[in-house]
């Protein structure tokens, strides 16, 4: 006599041998195909833009005039200042009180 | 044993389950099993010893499908604009090809319903174990279960009676 299981039983065996029949992939192609697996396609795109701004803001770094040049200046222009000033020539009004007669 | 070695002895069954976890799609079961097996080799899904080698695999490969099977699912709803696709609507098609397609048949059950009556009946693991692989109690595992094979048996009648009209 069948018990209560024995259809699903039947059912799940011939389904087994249904795929017995089927192709397994190997492992070793599984585990090939890992490491050969590509970067995914974030990172690559991440990484040419970086790649572009790094080169963009070297390109345009170069485009600005030189800071050494502007350094100069800015001392020349001071020192041509220093030299002008009043102030390096400058009197109190009451200095000639300190002067001893 | 070496963890490579362990997975070469389980690895035809494990192939079925992967195959069976994504609704029959053999591709998405290939980067399934190769991510799961990555997870393992790589120690990002650890053995501890606790279940046998093949239950606590046959967790990681399902898992692994979860997960991939969302990521899926998200990727179909982007494209299509369809909200609240399941994996098993892709493969509905299938149905009418053959009322005796054992496949179809899985896929017409509630994914834990089909997952426990193929661990306990393809897979011959007890109760207790599928319970383990599907990481639930066992008093909702044995609701699973007898659910399942209810429907089932009900889906192979309907089919029956088809082939015989």
């Amino acid at each position: 006599m069948k018990s209560e299981e024995d259809d699903l039983k039947d059912f799940f065996l011939e389904m087994k041998k249904g795929d017995a029949s089927r192709e397994v992939p190997p492992l070793a192609k599984l585990l090939l195909q890992q490491k050969q697996q590509k970067l995914p396609v974030w990172a690559v795109v991440a990484a040419t833009i970086n790649i572009i701004l790094f080169v963009g803001g070297l390109w345009y770094r170069s485009l600005q005039p030189s800071k050494v040049v502007d350094a100069r200046l800015l001392i020349e222009t001071q020192s041509s200042v220093d030299q002008n000033s009043d102030m390096m020539t400058w009197e109190t009004p009451t200095d000639k009180l300190l002067t001893n007669f | 044993m070496t963890t490579r070695e362990q997975l070469e002895v389980h690895h035809k069954e494990a192939w079925f389950w992967a195959r069976q976890c994504c609704r029959f799609q053999p591709d998405l079961a290939e980067d399934v099993l190769q991510t799961a097996y990555l997870k393992v080799l790589e120690k990002r899904a650890l053995f501890h010893g606790k279940s046998s080698f093949k239950t606590w695999l046959f967790s990681v490969i399902r898992f692994t499908a979860i997960d991939m099977a969302t990521a899926q699912h998200l990727h179909v709803s982007k494209h299509l604009g369809i909200d609240g696709i399941q994996l098993s609507e892709v493969t509905n098609s299938q149905k009418e090809d053959d009322a005796m397609n054992y496949e179809s048949m899985i896929n017409q059950l509630p994914g834990r319903q089909a997952e426990l009556l193929l661990l306990v009946f393809y897979h011959d693991m007890t109760v207790e174990k599928a319970a383990e692989v599907m990481e639930t109690s066992i008093g909702t595992a044995r609701t699973h279960y007898d659910r399942g094979k209810k429907r089932l048996r009900e889906l192979i009648l309907a089919s029956q009676l088809k082939q015989a009209i």
